[in-house]
């Protein structure tokens, strides 16, 4: 681990101004905001991060849920996993967030780890972390060993030819599915972006996860209010039961009346660069009677452009599976 | 439904007892290996090879030697000598990875320590271990999955010692398995498997002079001590090695890796105690693992399951330079009745570290092969596995044609099977559930080896009624000093195993008897005493003088404690 400076600003605009001077947000920054540091101060640790600057944000006042006047619920960038999966509200009206966040992780790193170090989590592909190997996302233009080598738990959706890392999240999924919106505060104001627009996908620049630029700091997450009676669902899928990251995982919110789907909102996990939302099986259920053999179909329609590596082809049927496991439980329970 | 007979057990052996450690364990006070601390210690952090196959060209340690705080990077040029120890007779002195550590440039394993950072504190060690730059020529390592055997003679080397490849053989398997009216032929592959217990392999190391003292996390200290007595060319009685808890070893821990000579030469060079605790990742490269096998097992049967043939021809891998021995063949000879049977093994060298034993050695991946082959022909003739088993069982040992000693395999399997339910298993695919659950009801036998070796222990009776028992060996968690305590306590018949009442014992290492305490020995402390420490270094030159208190607690051993005493004499 590098030697770093550790600061503890007063109140948000401090922190935003403490982090505007960084040369990028992205992989390779030079200042971070710290909040449960489950993620950061392990790529500390390995020399996979080497801020020069840590910006503690755990006292600033954003560990509040909230219902706002609009109806949508408001997550403050502070708050814990452990707290948000047991708000009360949030059991009610927004149980696939619950579920996922409850699948992730053990109890102790839940406790730590906070919102929005949960939508910054960074992934496990085994050469990103570790530095004696190449890896684009870590040092770009060094090249994938991934591609060649051991991929069994990597992405087969939105991969590039320079990274096919796989975003670990439990809670963005679910988040993805409730179509939630990022609120971030900068140095040139605050701004709202949602969670569709907020990831990159690898490309050429996989060093680049997000749209966050030097200085933007997330201060709280908004969900919309959901229409009455949808029901919802996070299904994971692991090696192992507990504390372990999905292989394939599927978020579902989904309306039906009359027997037929009205509305579906559908996100994977485990599977894509970024949470992935299916539009494509969300088209492919809406209108239609809410059976197995339409899910299967809207299971397929979510894997179309699925690209599997040497090791992982067996997650795209995995996938499959899984989504339509999921639409089976939320749609019969 | 079997009950217990409850019987009221006179004896302390037998007799519900509880821990006379649990207190410590529970509340902290228990030291672990790496809890040890001694003035003056220094840290020792190893750099890893990020090569499997390969040498070490160019070691750039200039940064990690400016840094603040750093006493020294060792490596090949100025560790100092090591020997490599051998095997002694009685099956002492064992140790998986024979090569001392640096000996050579060449990289055989990924995680193979190419250097060591020692600092004055674990945070600098660690930060100029990173800052070691390593330059390689890389080969392609063999770490391929499939294992064929290599061509070798059939007596081989191994770490136990000479092993014959064919295993055992009886009649005519291969004949009898091409004439038999059922056959199974299939190849089972268990992984590498790592131990990785909760507690890190954890070392400390200090000289006196040419006395050696190794804190050690080990589920071996008398092995330990004359493996590193060899290795430093000093005299078993000059290598003291002391484990008073162990967080578990599942078997890594039973020889020592190279972390222990590594800090041992690191304190010799060094002149002061050093520490060296390896890291999570560490324990997944340098410390052993079970190894990889892949076996293949022939059954031949009569239509009704009566076995005519055994073949079991395993493999599996092993490092480049030491032969740890997977005798997955161990129960293979005496499981089942068969008149023809055959067991061979055969080793593969891939570019891995040193595997070593791992709960049920050898026989607990061999009876996996075994066990799911039997499985299969059962599901093969459409007879009950149990049953298939019961029509099998032996009447003797007809591996070694002799009686067994105890054997209760039917026993066994009729208890399970009245208490799991047996009979009412289906066994087609998926025909039973429970609460939308689809059920799967398997089984297999299992048989493990009863060994024992000679140990030596002294107990004294002392005039006040309590007794000390002393005993090279350490707790592994399974209980030892309360297990001695019984033991005490029943020979001698008394009643109590947990009287409170200590004995304070110092001792000096070089140096004469420098350390003194009041008052000290047998019968002085039956309540709590003030005990007075004084050193008296009148006598002594200007150097580090290393002693110790020992504070016993006869009848409760766990309890016992050792306070080390650092004397430094300025000029």
């Amino acid at each position: 681990m590098h030697t770093f400076e550790f600061i503890r600003p007063a109140d948000a605009a401090e922190a935003v101004a403490a982090a505007a001077q960084a040369k990028t947000a992205q992989q390779g920054a030079d200042v971070r905001f710290v909040a449960g540091g489950t993620t950061l101060l392990d790529l500390m640790k390995l020399n996979v991060e080497t801020p020069a600057r840590l910006i503690d944000i755990n006292r600033l006042p954003l560990d509040k849920v909230e219902a706002t006047p609009d109806g949508s619920l408001k997550i403050g960038a502070t708050v814990r996993n452990s707290d948000l999966a047991h708000h009360p509200t949030v059991q009610r009206d927004y149980a696939v967030l619950s579920q996922a966040l409850l699948a992730g992780a053990s109890a102790q790193l839940r406790n730590m780890a906070t919102t929005s170090g949960n939508l910054l989590q960074r992934t496990r592909c085994m050469y990103f972390r570790d530095t004696a190997m190449p890896c684009n996302k870590r040092e770009p233009g060094t090249g994938c060993p991934a591609i060649t080598g051991s991929n069994r738990t990597l992405a087969v959706l939105g991969t590039s030819e320079h990274c096919i890392a796989t975003n670990p999240s439990d809670m963005c999924v679910a988040m993805a599915a409730l179509e939630a919106t990022i609120h971030v505060q900068g140095p040139k104001g605050s701004r709202a972006i949602p969670i569709g627009d907020f990831y990159l996908l690898p490309g050429s620049t996989p060093n680049r996860e997000t749209v966050l630029e030097p200085g933007d700091l997330v201060t709280h997450v908004t969900l919309p209010a959901l229409r009455s009676g949808s029901k919802q669902v996070y299904l994971k899928l692991r090696d192992r039961a507990s504390y372990e990251f999905a292989l394939a995982s599927a978020a579902v919110v989904i309306t039906i009346a009359g027997g037929n789907v009205t509305h579906a909102r559908i996100a994977l996990g485990g599977v894509g660069t970024k949470p992935w939302r299916s539009p494509e099986a969300e088209a492919a259920l809406t209108g239609k009677p809410a059976n197995a053999a339409n899910f299967r179909k809207a299971a397929e329609a979510a894997m179309r452009d699925a690209k599997p590596q040497s090791e992982n082809k067996f997650k795209i049927e995995l996938a499959r599976r899984c989504l339509a496991h999921a639409l089976q439980l939320a749609t019969t329970s | 439904m079997a009950t217990t007979q409850e019987t009221p057990i006179v004896s302390p052996v037998g007799r519900d007892t509880p821990r006379v450690d649990g207190p410590r364990k529970v509340s902290g006070l228990a030291q672990y290996t790496s809890d040890f601390h001694f003035p003056g210690m220094l840290y020792a952090v190893p750099v890893e090879a990020t090569i499997a196959n390969g040498k070490v060209v160019k070691l750039d340690t200039a940064a990690a030697e400016k840094m603040p705080g750093v006493r020294a990077i060792f490596h090949r040029q100025n560790i100092g000598k090591m020997y490599r120890s051998v095997l002694e007779p009685g099956f002492e002195s064992v140790c998986e990875e024979r090569r001392p550590p640096f000996e050579d440039d060449v990289v055989r394993y990924y995680g193979q320590y190419i250097a060591l950072a020692v600092a004055d504190t674990f945070e600098t060690a660690k930060a100029a271990a990173d800052a070691v730059r390593a330059t390689y020529a890389k080969d392609k390592p063999n770490v391929e999955n499939d294992l064929k055997a290599e061509d070798e003679p059939n007596v081989v080397a191994t770490t136990f010692g000479p092993y014959e490849r064919l295993e055992s053989q009886r009649g005519d398997a291969t004949g009898a398995f091409a004439s038999a009216p059922v056959k199974l032929d299939q190849t089972y592959v268990t992984p590498a498997e790592t131990h990785n217990p909760l507690e890190l392999h954890a070392t400390t190391a200090i000289w006196e002079g040419s006395t050696l003292t190794m804190y050690e996390s080990s589920q071996g200290v008398v092995n330990q001590q004359g493996v590193l007595a060899q290795m430093f060319g000093l005299p078993k009685e000059n290598v003291r090695v002391i484990t008073k808890f162990v967080g578990s070893g599942f078997g890594s821990k039973l020889w020592p890796w190279t972390q222990c000579p590594l800090a041992a030469a690191a304190a010799r060079q060094l002149g002061k105690p050093v520490k060296l605790v390896l890291s999570r990742k560490m324990m997944f490269q340098s410390v052993g693992h079970r190894a990889r096998t892949q076996q293949r097992v022939r059954l031949g049967a009569t239509p009704d399951g009566k076995l005519v043939s055994l073949q079991h021809d395993y493999v599996y891998h092993r490092s480049m330079l030491d032969a740890h021995h997977e005798d997955c063949g161990e129960a293979t000879s005496f499981q089942y009745s068969v008149p023809n049977l055959r067991v061979t093994f055969g080793r593969a060298k891939r570019h891995v570290g040193s595997a070593c034993d791992m709960r049920g050695p050898g026989a607990v991946p061999g009876l996996y092969a075994t066990e799911a082959a039997m499985n299969e022909l059962a599901a093969q003739l459409r007879i009950d596995p149990l049953r298939l088993r019961v029509m099998n069982e032996p009447k003797i040992d007809e591996g070694l044609g002799i009686p067994f000693s105890s054997r209760h395999q039917l026993e066994c399997f009729e208890l399970g099977a009245q208490k799991f339910g047996w009979s009412r298993r289906t066994p087609g695919v998926g025909s039973m559930t429970r609460d939308g659950l689809t059920l799967g009801w398997g089984m297999a036998g299992a048989a493990w080896i009863a060994a024992r070796f000679p140990a030596e222990a002294s107990v004294q009776l002392h005039d006040d009624g309590s007794a000390r028992v002393a005993c090279g060996t350490q707790d592994i968690g399974t209980g030892m000093y309360t297990i001695l305590a019984q033991l005490a306590s029943a020979e001698a018949e008394a009643d109590d195993v947990a009287v409170i009442r200590f004995t304070p014992i110092a001792a000096s290492g070089k140096g004469g008897n420098w350390l003194s305490i009041t008052p000290s020995g047998n019968g002085c402390c039956n309540t709590p005493t003030n005990i007075t420490v004084s050193a008296n270094a009148s006598a002594l030159t200007p150097g580090t003088y290393v002693g110790e208190i020992n504070v016993f607690q006869f009848a409760n051993p766990g309890e016992s404690m050792t306070i080390p005493v650092v004397l430094n004499v300025s000029p």
